[in-house]
């Protein structure tokens, strides 16, 4: 742990890049920085970890001088530095890749990277910057085309350009905002790489992350935050994962493994030979077969885009079934809509809470009732008590914050989003949940309850869990099929290797690293 | 959050600023015609005013249309065929009035009022489903319904449906029995006002308490997640483009019942109240109960637009011209607050 008592003077290299001290900063009635400080020494990688509203963010767009603090200091290598714009921030070598990327559409990479850093007023150099940038994606692994348009690359790509943009400006401090949160795994893989290559080359890196795995993966330094403060600043190799998360969340918290219902042999759901076509007309679904029994956690583990989201279309009614079909405790659901496959019992926490598991405009009680609107009225009229006094209760039983039914739901964070959305999937106690994705961009603790949601729901019904998080997988399934290229090609016990699960992941060809 | 306190406020603000812009650029527009723009506007106010029967009576006419291009903006669909919608509710109002005329007005009334909001739904109904099952842009479709329907009415009254005894496309003399009495005999007091109030309390609990105005608001807001949830999007917007036909379909009833007691050619096909009704509505954001008032104030600016012509001879015409810079200014507004997304 680091104590922040005098000024510091050295300038040396084994110094400090940056160091906080009582950095304050309050939003209206929340206090988003209470006394922040620590310090990130320099050419290591600082991971920040805390949950979401924790105060990571703030303090890093402090750094970057998009928010002002209302007290407390900054030094940089050593000097005290006032930060009162990002222009100010990258003449000192700070440069930030935020979760919302600033990038120009329809310019190219190589015009998004050079833009405001052309040197001249009137002439753009366009082969020297396409040189430099050809340079520095060489030597810190960023592979991106510099003419391509922004709006032909993937996320990952986007980020990449970013990354650059930082680079061609000469950061040495560089800060991360949840980078991993939009990547794909084999993306997250690559931004792993580039940290390692920047790190090389003697650049502070400063990652923001709720992720344990990634902490441990990249960082040397981990800071913790909650409720604005810091809490412990510590090297990797002194912290447990156990003893950081409960650092993170304030108390112990674990899935309650021990009172897990044993999986009865009824099959709950089953599907057979089901074919799907995909949104250009191909087979995603290539003759799927898998079978749910009552009380059981299926989990289907599989890359992204091996027919995950085809497969819970297709048993949410919002995709038609070319071939095969769906059955529910024996009887036939194959063509059902979704409006009456609710009432059969099947409830659904979609991939994307925001584009499809919710709807952002409305408030929470609206939220809590959709899908079930006409459940709580009568004669054509909605029940405003009723709906008013059963999304109370779920609102305690889910823990859902702030504590006001009629704040709309774009106010909410993301774990209480989340939490909207499975208290309404929940509240009937389905026959069979599908859970997709059902804690992707969630925190720990607001993961936890999930996790221990969906056991609950496992212990009355069924549930398949679709994730591109093997361990969430492994801890939470009692059994573990694997899809690859629309086909179940492997089944799994928990007590199975993670490697064999892996291997069959990427086609049973033993690339998994 | 402060911030999106912020943003609810500025979209409350914005009617009430899109007016003051208009008054003001109106004002500098009247003063280079060289008129004084306070005379021009306490003309307009007291004109309205004096001639308050006119004002409400346009009014009326207005707040169906504005409605039910509100109702239709909920859903995410943009309704610009009010016009032509209006126009074959009054098609149809007309003919069954005259075809069973000999009908007592008790029973013939409702008939006429069931058929007027039957052609207006289907006027909607065919934008509608082509949205719904084709993904065809309804504002498209919409504009050339109002096309077809100009040239349904100038025919229907023209040929088939012209009062033999009249040298213009007119419709015969309706039926006595089915005449609105006025208070007063003063233009603007039919009953139809009531009803256009009672609509808007109507549209408001429709929208905000009940179950299909919910599932309406779901699909304008995110069909996707409405989808998701099992509300049968493609229905719903169906149905919101019916529903809007057939109260738009209700805007003429003053002019034909309790005004001109005859359907003329050129007045009908002339009117552009379901074109007003977009600058109403969106002065409104959209809620019912202030499309009562946008309504009205929309009515003072044309009444007493007429009188400041009159008076101080302010062409008619500046009272498009306010109207086209309210819509300007709310258009600009709500590129302002949803701009963020691209």
């Amino acid at each position: 742990m680091t104590v922040n008592d005098n000024g510091i003077t050295s300038t040396s290299i084994n110094g400090n890049a940056i160091e906080f001290q009582s950095i304050c900063k309050r939003f209206g009635s929340t206090l988003a920085n209470d006394k922040v400080s620590f310090a990130v020494k320099a050419g290591e990688v600082h991971a920040i970890v805390g949950e979401n509203g924790a105060g990571k963010t703030t303090l890093m767009r402090i750094l970057y001088g998009l928010h002002k603090p209302d007290s407390g200091t900054i030094y940089v290598r050593g000097k005290e530095a006032r930060i009162e714009s990002p222009k100010d921030a990258i003449a000192l070598g700070i440069g930030m890749v935020q979760q919302h990327f600033a990038l120009i559409k329809r310019f190219t990479v190589a015009e998004n990277i050079i833009l405001g850093q052309e040197g001249s007023k009137f002439y753009i150099s366009r082969e020297k910057g396409n040189k430099l940038i050809a340079e520095l994606s060489r030597s810190f692994d960023l592979s991106v085309d510099p003419e391509a348009r922004i709006e032909e690359l993937s996320v990952g790509e986007q980020q990449r350009v970013e990354l650059l943009k930082v680079l061609y400006r000469k950061a040495d401090i560089i800060i991360l905002d949840e980078p991993t949160a939009v990547l794909t795994p084999q993306e997250i893989e690559s931004l792993y790489a580039t940290i390692e290559r920047m790190k090389a080359s003697g650049k502070t890196i400063i990652f923001i992350t709720h992720k344990l795995k990634e902490v441990f993966r990249v960082a040397d330094t981990i800071t913790v935050m909650r409720g604005g403060r810091s809490i412990a600043t510590m090297s990797v190799a002194e912290v447990t994962p156990q003893e950081l998360s409960e650092l993170i969340i304030g108390k112990e918290l674990r899935v309650r493994g021990e009172q897990r219902v044993e999986p009865k042999n009824t099959e709950a759901l089953v599907v057979e030979n089901l074919v799907v076509l995909g949104e250009r007309g191909n087979e995603v679904l290539k003759g799927l077969n898998l079978v749910l029994k009552e009380n059981e956690l299926l989990g289907i583990a599989g890359v992204e885009g091996n027919g995950q989201t085809e497969l819970v279309e297709a048993l949410c009614g919002l995709r038609r079934a070319v071939n095969g079909r769906i059955m529910l405790f024996g009887h036939e659901l194959t063509g059902t809509p979704p409006w009456l496959l609710r009432s059969k019992g099947i409830a659904h926490i979609p991939e994307d809470r925001l584009s499809s598991g919710m709807i952002d405009e409305f408030t929470v009680y609206e939220n809590l009732i959709l899908g079930y609107q006409t459940e709580f009225s009568r004669a054509g009229l909605l029940q405003k008590n009723e709906i008013m006094n059963e999304t109370a209760k779920l609102m305690d039983e889910y823990d859902i914050r702030p504590r006001d039914l009629e704040v709309k739901m774009k106010n909410l964070s993301g774990g209480n989003q989340q939490k909207v959305v499975i208290a309404r999937e929940l509240r009937k106690n389905p026959k069979v949940l599908i859970a997709n994705q059902p804690t992707r961009g969630l925190d720990v603790g607001a993961a936890l309850f999930v996790h221990n949601k969906l056991l609950e729901a496992k212990s009355k019904g069924s549930v398949l869990l679709i994730s591109s998080d093997l361990d969430e997988i492994m801890e939470l399934s009692d059994r573990i099929a694997v899809i690859y290229e629309g086909r179940i090609v492997g089944e799994f016990d928990k007590k199975d290797k993670v490697e064999d699960i892996g291997s069959a992941m990427l086609g049973g060809k033993g690339e998994y690293a | 959050m402060p911030e999106l306190d912020r943003e609810e406020a500025k979209r409350a603000a914005a009617p009430i600023v899109s007016l003051a812009i208009a008054f003001i650029i109106g004002g500098i527009i009247v003063a280079l015609i060289g008129k004084n723009p306070l005379d021009a506007y306490i003309s307009i106010f007291r004109g309205a005013f004096e001639d308050w029967g006119f004002t409400l009576f346009w009014a009326t006419s207005l707040i169906f249309s504005a409605l039910a291009v509100a109702i239709a903006f909920h859903c995410g669909l943009f309704n610009i065929g009010a016009n032509g919608q209006l126009m074959m509710g009054a098609l149809a109002a007309t003919y069954f009035s005259l075809r069973f005329s000999g009908v007592p007005g008790a029973i013939l009334m409702p008939t006429v009022v069931f058929a007027a909001l039957c052609a207006g739904a289907f006027w909607g109904f065919i934008p509608g489903v082509l949205k719904a099952k084709r993904g065809t842009n309804e504002v498209v479709v919409t504009i050339m319904m109002n096309y077809i329907a100009i040239s349904a009415v100038s025919y229907a009254l023209t040929y088939p449906m012209k009062d033999p005894g009249s040298w213009i496309a007119q419709s015969a003399p309706l039926p006595e029995s089915l005449l609105f009495p006025r208070i007063g005999n003063t233009l603007g007091t039919d009953p139809m006002v009531f009803v256009a109030i009672l609509m808007a309390v109507l549209s408001y609990i429709f929208l905000w308490r009940s179950r299909m105005g919910y599932e309406l608001r779901a699909v304008g807001f995110n069909q996707l997640a409405s989808a998701h949830s099992g509300i049968r999007v493609n229905r719903i917007i169906t149905l919101t483009m019916c529903l809007s036909g057939a109260i738009a379909a209700l805007s003429y009833f003053n002019y034909l019942f309790a005004y001109q007691y005859r359907a003329i050619s050129d007045v009908l096909v002339g009117t552009n109240v379901g074109f007003d009704a977009i600058t109403a509505a969106l002065l409104a954001n959209n809620n019912p109960v202030m499309v009562l008032l946008s309504s009205l104030l929309l009515a003072i600016l044309y009444s007493g637009g007429l009188t400041a012509q009159f008076e101080l001879g302010v062409p008619s015409s500046f009272y498009l011209f306010l109207e086209g810079i309210i819509i300007f200014s709310m258009v600009v507004f709500s590129v302002i607050l949803g701009g963020k997304n691209d």
